[in-house]
């Protein structure tokens, strides 16, 4: 039994690869309250797993026309070593473009950004400062002692990463929501 | 014993009881205003603990979160107002008690209750150290799916004289509380396609319109708080502090039942308070009746509700599962501090659950201390001129409704509740009752579907489980036979036009939801079918009761009272976009103020500049809200770089 959040959430999405591509006697449990009710759920061994971390909304929400990124924390290496690879390690090269489509995620699992629309200056203004936070040194140590593992992306390279990862291939998008749906 | 003599150390220091105090203060006073929850406190305090050891954070969360239930009954008793959730069973007996001119007795009686309830909570949580991690992880889903129907089977306790009603208010709450996107399905029920319904019906608003507006408009009717002169003494409090000693045995098994239950996650404050009520009523010996200024049914719920917090921190310590909101805050406290909850709580954080013990109650015996130095003081605004409580608290309620999202829904809400609450109020229609079923339903709905999907039909073999099922027989033939076969108890007998449109918009309502229920799809349409069901089986023969019926004239309150505060309320929505929020409060204070008293222009200018210095405090100092732009606001330049 896999635990899952409700229908719109990533917990459910990436139960449903899993059940999908890998294991179709998985059985994925919709109604938990979010992470932490999740991993109760697992002390109690009421369910066998979850697939989380939650997936940022930027995307499936559409907010690439309402927000513009300023940059992003969280550490794509640490977060890619979720086994992943090795889960799907025997699924088809179609359907491994749409796990790395849904794995994308982590690489802007933070993302801070600023309403569609706002002046180039302003947003320069917000990723100027974002910038100049992260190689504070006052700052990075602070961070460093309580999330060992932090690092940033800057704001342009997140919002070309976004641009591209847009650009998926409409039928990688549609075999990803044949596969979650 | 050595790391609680570090607790005992940790907790001593300056610093540490310094913020300790200051959330103690904070928790006060969000507590005391109605609308403002403690949750907001905790976002508008927590960046600004950066820096500190987690020890004194702790505290500074802990102060808040224990005594945010002490002073809510401030204006759940003086005016009828809860303060929060937390305070809506203590308005039943309370807030009669003041009407009688014996505010401070209760008041006194609810903060002694409040403080050993949450000393009880504290040596529980203490006691329960040991097991902590095997007592969580013993419960399974089902037994929370038990808790939240036995929570709903105290409709029963509040329903009153006539059980009818107070079914018919449990399943107008259940459907209400609907309303939204499934949390399973993500399909959206009952919102007419408007995103402003996505999350619900917001429970603050809910409440501020069904108990706050309510008051307000029988304030008006009444033209003063209490009924009888009214003399705030030392006697009376000190009174209110021995009834609570007297009913030593009712507060240890509130407290229990409080503790207990707030260790099940989701087993929201208010079915707490409603459990401890139903202890109450089960001793009948003596004292008014309840619901009429009983001081037991003042005690009960105040000592359950602060000892919540003991059984609150049970899950979040032991496992890492909020019991409440606020422990969400205090999760996301250790987690940045690198403490993760489970078992290195025993272990290696031992001496920062004993703090932690320590600080809840501290924090209840300095949040009761200052609550009872300031009761004399405070219990003067019962013989406050109804002139000028009714506009200063009208702003406040008005504004705490609307902080809710900015938008003109948030006060189209709160006057439809304010209208349902006056009308269920003036017929005796239980708004508890109703409260119960607006609370519960979200979570048995969810517990149930995922109990099913775990368990399937092994559910049902779960011994609270089986015990709620018993329960549940039990009471439904109470209530359908009384103390003889008397099938005629399922039926409404409508009096007035009242119960008459009451029964008729519930059946028509039901009727309606039943049918919008076909299109919803996935299971998401199931709990809307059979609550929306239930109310067209049960509101049904009382409808066609109300039309044989010979129609009485004459019935229900005098309707102007009501008109009176639509009207303000109007005049004050019309202002708050016109000129803006501050304008707003000070002009329509003043106004307000003199049409309802025309002699009072000096106290009207008074509380104008209180009620705005109010405002401005807690909503743009302190909660920092982006209010929409007025009408008639005067566009400032926008700084720019360089």
């Amino acid at each position: 039994m896999v635990g899952a959040v409700n229908k719109t959430s990533d917990f459910y999405r990436n139960g449903q690869l899993l059940k999908n591509l890998v294991n179709p006697s998985i059985q994925v449990i919709l109604g938990f309250k979010g992470e932490n009710e999740l991993m109760a759920a697992l002390d109690r061994g009421e369910i066998g797993m979850y697939c989380g971390p939650t997936r940022s909304t930027y995307i499936r929400e559409g907010r690439e026309s309402t927000q513009t990124v300023v940059g992003g924390v969280g550490n794509p290496e640490t977060l890619a070593a979720l086994g992943v690879d090795d889960v799907f390690a025997g699924v088809s090269p179609e359907d491994r473009s749409v796990i790395d489509f849904s794995q994308f995620q982590y690489s802007y699992f933070y993302a801070m950004a600023l309403p569609a629309g706002t002046a180039p200056d302003i947003v320069k203004i917000y990723r100027d400062a974002f910038s100049a936070l992260n190689q504070d040194p006052e700052f990075i140590a602070d961070i460093k002692a309580k999330v060992p593992d932090y690092k940033h992306t800057e704001g342009e390279a997140l919002q070309a990463a976004v641009a591209a990862e847009l650009d998926t291939d409409p039928a990688i998008l549609a075999r990803y929501a044949e596969l979650t749906k | 014993m050595e790391a609680f003599a570090e607790a005992l150390a940790r907790a001593s220091d300056p610093l540490t009881l310094l913020l300790l105090l200051s959330g103690v203060l904070v928790g006060l006073l969000v507590g005391a205003l109605p609308g403002i929850g403690g949750v907001f406190a905790m976002v508008l305090l927590l960046p600004m603990t950066n820096g500190f050891d987690v020890y004194s954070v702790i505290g500074l969360l802990i102060g808040l979160t224990s005594v945010t239930t002490t002073s809510d009954t401030m204006p759940a008793v003086l005016i009828g107002v809860p303060g929060s959730a937390a305070a809506i069973a203590t308005v039943e007996d309370g807030h009669p008690l003041a009407r009688q001119g014996q505010g401070d007795r209760a008041l006194g009686a609810a903060y002694s209750a409040s403080m050993f309830g949450g000393l009880i909570g504290a040596i529980l949580l203490a006691l329960a150290i040991p097991i902590l991690r095997p007592l969580v992880l013993s419960l399974r889903t089902p037994d929370f799916l038990a808790v939240s129907v036995f929570g709903l089977l105290f409709v029963a306790v509040v329903a009153g004289k006539e059980p009818v009603k107070g079914v018919l208010a449990a399943l107008l709450g259940l459907l209400l509380s609907l309303v939204g996107v499934d949390p399973l399905q993500g399909v959206q029920r009952f919102t007419f396609g408007s995103s402003y319904l996505w999350d619900g019906l917001a429970f603050s608003i809910v409440f501020i319109g069904l108990y706050g507006l309510v008051e307000l408009s029988d304030l008006l009717r009444r033209r003063s708080v209490a009924d009888v002169q009214f003399t705030s003494s030392l006697p009376a409090v000190l009174r209110g502090m021995r009834d609570t000693v007297r009913e030593w045995r009712l507060v240890l098994s509130s407290s229990v039942v409080g503790t207990l239950l707030g260790a099940v996650p989701g087993i929201g404050v208010t079915t707490i308070d409603w459990v401890a009520y139903g202890i109450a009523q089960r001793d009948r010996r003596g004292g008014p009746e309840y619901g009429k200024g009983n001081i037991r049914g003042v005690i009960a719920p105040e000592s359950a509700n602060n000892a919540k917090e003991g059984g609150n921190l049970i899950p979040t310590l032991a496992i890492g599962l909020p019991g409440s909101i606020g422990m969400i805050f205090v999760l996301s406290v250790l987690s940045s501090h690198g403490i993760a909850p489970g078992p290195k709580m025993l272990t290696e954080h031992l001496p920062l659950v004993y703090t932690i013990v320590i600080f809840v109650a501290l924090a209840n015996v300095l949040g009761t201390g200052i609550c009872l130095l300031m009761t004399r003081q405070i219990a003067r605004l019962a013989a406050a001129p109804v002139a000028l409580l009714v506009p200063v608290a009208l702003t406040l309620i008005v504004l705490g409704a609307f902080t809710t999202h900015l938008r003109v829904e948030d006060l189209v809400l709160l006057v439809m509740f304010g209208g349902l609450g006056m009308l269920m109020k003036a017929n005796g229609w239980s708004r508890a009752a109703f409260a119960l079923g607006f609370m519960l339903g979200p979570n048995i709905e969810r517990y149930y579907f995922l109990s099913a999907q775990l368990n399937g039909w092994s559910l049902l073999s779960r011994p609270a489980v089986v015990v709620v099922l018993l329960i549940l027989v039990f009471v439904i033939i109470r209530l359908a036979y009384g103390k003889r076969l008397q099938l005629s108890r399922l039926v409404l007998r409508p009096e007035g036009w009242g119960d008459r449109v009451m029964v008729g918009g519930l059946f028509v309502l039901g009727a309606s939801a039943l049918w919008a229920s076909q299109s919803f799809s996935g299971g998401s349409d199931i709990f809307p079918r059979i609550v929306a069901g239930a109310l067209v089986v049960v509101s049904l023969p009382s409808l066609v009761a109300g039309l044989v019926a010979r129609p009485l004239v004459g019935q229900g309150d005098d309707p102007r009272p009501a008109l009176v505060l639509l009207g303000l309320i109007m005049l004050f929505a019309a202002l708050l976009f016109t000129v803006g929020h501050l304008v707003a409060v000070f002009s329509f204070v003043t106004v307000a103020t003199l049409m309802l008293d025309r002699s009072r222009w000096r106290g009207a200018l008074a509380c104008a500049v209180a009620a705005t210095g109010s405002a401005y405090l807690i909503f743009d100092i302190l909660q920092h809200v982006s209010w929409p732009l007025a009408l008639l606001h005067v566009s400032a330049p926008v700084p720019t770089n360089g």
